[in-house]
């Protein structure tokens, strides 16, 4: 199903609603003498008080987009997409769309694109606390019936029918579709407001103009001026909403939770400081991007040098790239200065707990300073490779197939270093054997490898002695822990043959180019495969979750691929450089 | 409860015959399937009226072994769900087998004999060995009652509950001795302490290694016991044969058959009791003869057994989901059962569960109202796979004085009182907008009567 094949306009069926609306459409109290348009944006008309402003400037271009891409047929053909087009579930969409097309007298898509070809803007104004609607369109019969729509819509709802509630401002008319919202056509715009001040601003503002309107805002039109020709943008005044004592916990600089420091800690401390933020959608028929940019300056960092670097000039190594990979990711951390800032970084009860943890550590590390000795001998950039796992014919296939996973540091002085990683190795392998002992838990077998470059520390799970048709194969099968030496690269992996795998490539050389401060990238193949070794599992959790036989059981996870089937792959970027933090997420479908 | 009326036992155990007084309806059909199974749909109720009731009951106790398509699925679930490792997960894969098993007695018998011979994860802590009990108890749950004890006494999970994984000689452990004769075969006062400690003596040398049984024949004595008056060189199979074979075994096991499935609070004199037990003791100690007298019986279909018991968790919810076709996320049920008492593998101790008015207390009450809350407001609850409004709309019914006809002929053991019925009425008086939120708070509301909490 697709929207399009609800169309009343592309198949027969029309609802009572769509003759409802024809009739309260052919009303004579809906004339009204049309104005000349003019060529003011949205920006003009609101005030400069608005917090926050979102505009598509063309719909029409991403319903074209979307009409003609290429995977729209595969979707179209999806038997789960089939069977919901003839569904009662979508009966209410169906219904709703009838009734827009017969309001608006041609199918939806070119309705949307006529009625928005100056575009949306909805914005948020702090004084008023009001939310206004702005659609601009070159038809003035578009627009009127667009607003015949929403107040037959709006009656519907209520089961209210007649004329609605009018007034005039300054020889517009306002109609009220309830004792909150009003809306009006203010020539070639369309209005709608929840407060009646914003909307009467906003037409002083169309007939007297005003030089304090948002689009005169210096933090405005700065904000504004990178986001381009994106099919949606949007800017938040963050100086505004955190003066305003919004979410103050966002901007206290402390956080409870270790990862998420270590993952947002300097987006966050950017948050504190920047004076607006903008948003960006493209859409492209390669995919989607959206990219949320603030300014960033470096007197900003302070504290959170280990995320930025010095002078912002934090470079991520580059992407760890394997067989049948699902996951990398690459990012400078330097985490033996983030343990030690820990306490202007994290709550009381954070560190209260970091403290302990850092007791312990130390003495796994044979009382060298977990801090400064041993995350310290490490360079800050971390490489982590997630990759889909195969297992040997020969060896346990474990019922819950995990994928393998491994981190790439760079040591400081291999020489010390080396020893140090390579008996606490050895150590955590024994205590994890003593303790899977007392719980019944298989053993894992140490062994040691060495190549012309590199050394290998590997601890294997011993095969179970004997066969069990009933005893499912344990979930420890899925590791076989890897500590190995290749030059300066340390390379801890949850299995032997990624490790082996990762000793194969060659070292993070000193690029010349700055590289993002992050960068991940998820492979969808690669998810999907992942998945799919895990089917049997995912039919189980269907069945008993939502008491489905196994056919139908198998029918919804199969939706689950054809949906991951249209995906390449998404990328997460944290740029920071140029006085701007950009973080940009982008995901790329399939070409077909 | 309790009826003082002194049954005539040769009178009980005669097959029923359906009369003018008695005829053989839905209200009769749906009595038998509440017992020997967990509930059926109207679909089912008024393929049995077409039969006769000897003839469900036959077919009932033939289905003595799933169909191998259901088997296929329903092991394959709880195989799958075995590399989690998590007996509650396992405890919801029992949940869908309960929900869909087409083998009804068979299941509602496995459950008798998990109450029977109790056995907890909370203490066995091993999903896989759990498993196996289960498909052992269900392998024997209409057959053997020899075979049964005889396999139970060397499963694993039952010696680790026991705490019985290790039994020298120099040290018999008398636990498993104990309940095989107090819990399992023969009940309080028809045995001696002196039994107890020589029949432990039997089972030394029987351990669990590695998750296996096994008998490490060094540490057998192997000397003389003498047990319930029986005296030479016993082994353990050989204990428990003299246990299962001791006159009494019958007419303890026939006793707790009678009330799991006539009537929680009958008073089952030896005369009355006496006559299953035969039945047993002619068939070789198999259980289907002994369920097939009692499921057919004259008593079984009389005001002694009707709404005389009260519904365990399972047959509450799993009844209201059967009897309207109801499917929802077996998780939910399985958490759900066991805050109110009946968890599936998790028995609350040695002696099983009590059941009868033990199923009831202050906080069971509101557990049971709540869990149908939780139940009904799940957007995966179906009803035949749709809305509940659909699914009483296929069947002709599109107001609440009709749906509440409906879940009382479905679900319900006595009719409502007439009071509480107007009470309903009145109180969902019209469906308002939301057709399928009044419906499935209705159906609520009579899950939550008294009247439904009776079998």
């Amino acid at each position: 199903m697709t929207v399009q094949a609800l169309s009343p306009f592309r198949c027969s069926n029309r609802s009572l609603a769509v003759f409802a609306l024809s009739v309260f459409l052919a009303s004579p109290t809906l004339a009204e003498d049309a104005k000349q348009g003019d060529r003011r944006t949205a920006a003009e008309l609101l005030p400069a008080s608005v917090v926050a402003y979102v505009e598509v400037p063309r719909l029409g271009d991403v319903i074209e987009l979307v009409a003609d891409h290429p995977l729209r047929q595969s979707i179209q053909d999806m038997p789960a997409v089939r069977a919901i087009g003839s569904s009662d579930q979508v009966r209410p969409l169906r219904d709703g769309i009838a009734a827009f097309e017969g309001g608006m007298g041609r199918p939806w898509d070119e309705a949307l694109t006529v009625l928005t070809d100056g575009g949306i803007h909805l914005a948020f104004d702090a004084p008023t606390q009001g939310a206004a609607l702005l659609i601009q369109s070159s038809s003035r019969e578009q627009l009127e019936r667009f607003r015949g729509v929403v107040l037959a819509l709006s009656q519907l709802g209520q089961g209210n029918f007649g004329i609605a509630r009018q007034a005039d401002y300054r020889g517009f008319t306002a109609y009220a579709l309830n004792d909150n919202i009003k809306l009006a056509l203010v020539d070639h715009w369309f209005l709608m407001t929840n407060k009646p001040e914003l909307g009467k601003s906003i037409i002083d503002r169309y007939l007297d103009g005003d030089k304090h309107s948002l689009a005169a805002s210096d933090s405005f039109t700065a904000a504004m001026a990178g986001a381009g020709d994106a099919s949606m943008k949007a800017y938040v005044d963050v100086e505004t909403i955190r003066d305003a004592g919004v979410a103050p916990k966002l901007y206290a600089g402390k956080t409870e939770n270790v990862a998420a420091e270590a993952l947002f800690g300097g987006i966050v401390a950017n948050l504190a400081h920047t004076p607006s933020a903008v948003a960006t959608l493209d859409i492209d028929p390669s995919g989607v991007r959206l990219t949320l940019a603030t300014p960033h300056q470096s007197e900003w960092e302070t504290g959170r040098e280990y995320f930025f670097g010095e002078d912002s000039a934090a470079s991520a190594p580059p992407l760890l790239q394997v067989p049948h990979q699902l996951l990398a990711i690459s990012t400078h951390r330097d985490l033996s200065q983030m343990w030690l800032r820990a306490p202007d970084l994290m709550t009381d009860k954070a560190n209260e707990d970091l403290a302990q943890a850092d007791t312990n550590l130390t003495t796994f590390f044979s009382n060298r300073d977990f801090g400064e000795d041993i995350l310290g001998s490490l360079r800050p950039g971390i490489q982590l490779v997630v990759q889909r796992q195969s297992f040997d014919a020969a060896s346990p296939q474990p019922a819950i197939k995990l994928p393998a996973f491994a981190m790439q540091f760079t040591m400081r002085t291999p020489e010390e270093t080396t020893r140090e990683f390579r008996r606490v190795f050895q150590n955590l392998v024994g205590f994890i054997n003593v303790v899977g002992a007392m719980q019944g838990q298989p053993q894992l077998d140490q062994d040691f490898e060495q190549t012309d470059s590199a050394t290998l520390l590997t601890a294997t799970y011993v095969p179970p002695r004997e066969e069990d048709p009933l005893a499912a194969v344990p979930i420890n099968y899925n590791f076989s822990p890897t500590l190995a030496f290749a030059g300066e690269r340390m390379i801890v992996s949850s299995s032997t043959q990624l490790a082996r795998t990762l000793i194969g490539l060659s070292a993070p050389s000193e690029s010349k180019v700055k590289q993002p401060n992050t960068v991940a990238v998820l492979n969808a193949d690669a998810l999907a495969d992942t998945l799919r070794d895990n089917k049997q599992q995912l039919v189980a959790q269907n069945m008993l979750e939502k008491g489905h036989g196994p056919d139908q059981a198998n029918a919804e996870i199969d939706v689950l691929f054809d949906i991951l089937a249209l995906f390449k792959d998404v990328t997460v970027e944290l740029d920071v450089d140029d006085g701007q933090l950009k973080l940009t997420t982008e995901v790329q479908l399939q070409s077909k | 409860m309790a009826v003082d009326t002194k049954i005539d036992p040769g009178w009980a155990w005669q097959p029923f015959t359906p009369s003018d007084t008695q005829p053989w309806d839905r209200s009769l059909a749906a009595h038998l399937y509440r017992r020997a199974g967990f509930g059926a749909d109207l679909q089912l109720l008024d393929e049995a009226v077409a039969k006769s009731p000897h003839d469900v009951v036959d077919e009932l106790i033939a289905i003595n072994l799933e169909t191998s398509d259901f088997r296929a699925v329903a092991d394959s679930l709880a195989q799958t769900l075995l590399a989690g490792g998590d007996p509650m997960k396992l405890s919801a894969a029992w949940v869908y087998r309960l929900l869909f098993t087409p083998a009804q007695l068979l299941e509602k018998t496995t459950l008798f004999w998990h109450g029977h011979f109790a056995t907890g994860a909370d203490k066995v802590k091993d999903a896989a060995m759990m498993w196996r009990q289960n498909q052992l108890l269900r392998r024997h749950a209409l057959g053997d009652f020899q075979a049964l004890t005889q396999a139970i006494a060397k499963d694993p999970a039952m010696l680790i509950y026991l705490d019985s994984t290790s039994n020298r000689k120099s040290h018999p452990n008398e636990n498993f001795a104990r309940e095989l004769m107090e819990l399992f075969c023969l009940g309080e006062g028809h045995y001696s302490e002196t039994d107890v400690v020589e029949l432990a003596r039997c089972f030394t040398g029987w351990e669990i290694r590695r998750d296996r049984f096994r008998k490490n024949r060094y540490q057998h004595d192997a000397g003389e016991k003498s047990i319930l008056g029986q005296r030479g060189a016993f082994d353990g199979e050989q204990a428990v044969a003299i246990v299962v074979g001791r006159d009494d075994m019958p007419r303890f096991i026939c006793r707790k058959l009678a009330r799991y499935f006539l009537a929680d609070e009958l008073e089952l004199t030896d005369d009355l009791i006496e006559i299953p037990a035969t039945t047993m003791r002619e068939n070789n100690l198999q259980i289907a003869p002994v369920l097939k007298q009692m499921l057919s019986s004259n008593l079984f279909y009389s005001s002694h057994a009707r709404a005389r018991k009260i519904k365990s968790p399972v047959e509450l919810v799993v009844g209201m989901l059967r009897g309207l076709n109801g499917t929802t996320n077996s998780q939910l049920v399985a958490r759900g059962l066991r805050d109110i008492g009946q968890g599936l593998f998790y028995p609350p101790n040695v002696k099983g569960w009590d059941g009868g008015r033990a199923w009831i207390n202050s906080s069971t009450v509101l557990g049971r109202a709540n869990l149908f809350e939780a139940i009904l407001s799940n957007e995966d609850t179906k009803f035949e796979g749709q809305s509940l409004t659909q699914s009483l709309a296929d069947h002709g019914i599109h107001d609440v004085d009709h749906a509440i006809d409906h879940f009382e002929r479905c679900l319900m053991a006595v009719p409502i009182n007439p009071a509480t019925r107007r009470q309903l009425t009145s109180q969902f008086d019209s469906l308002g907008k939301d057709h399928e939120k009044t419906y499935r708070r209705l159906l609520h509301a009579v899950c939550s009567l008294p009247e439904f909490q009776l079998a």
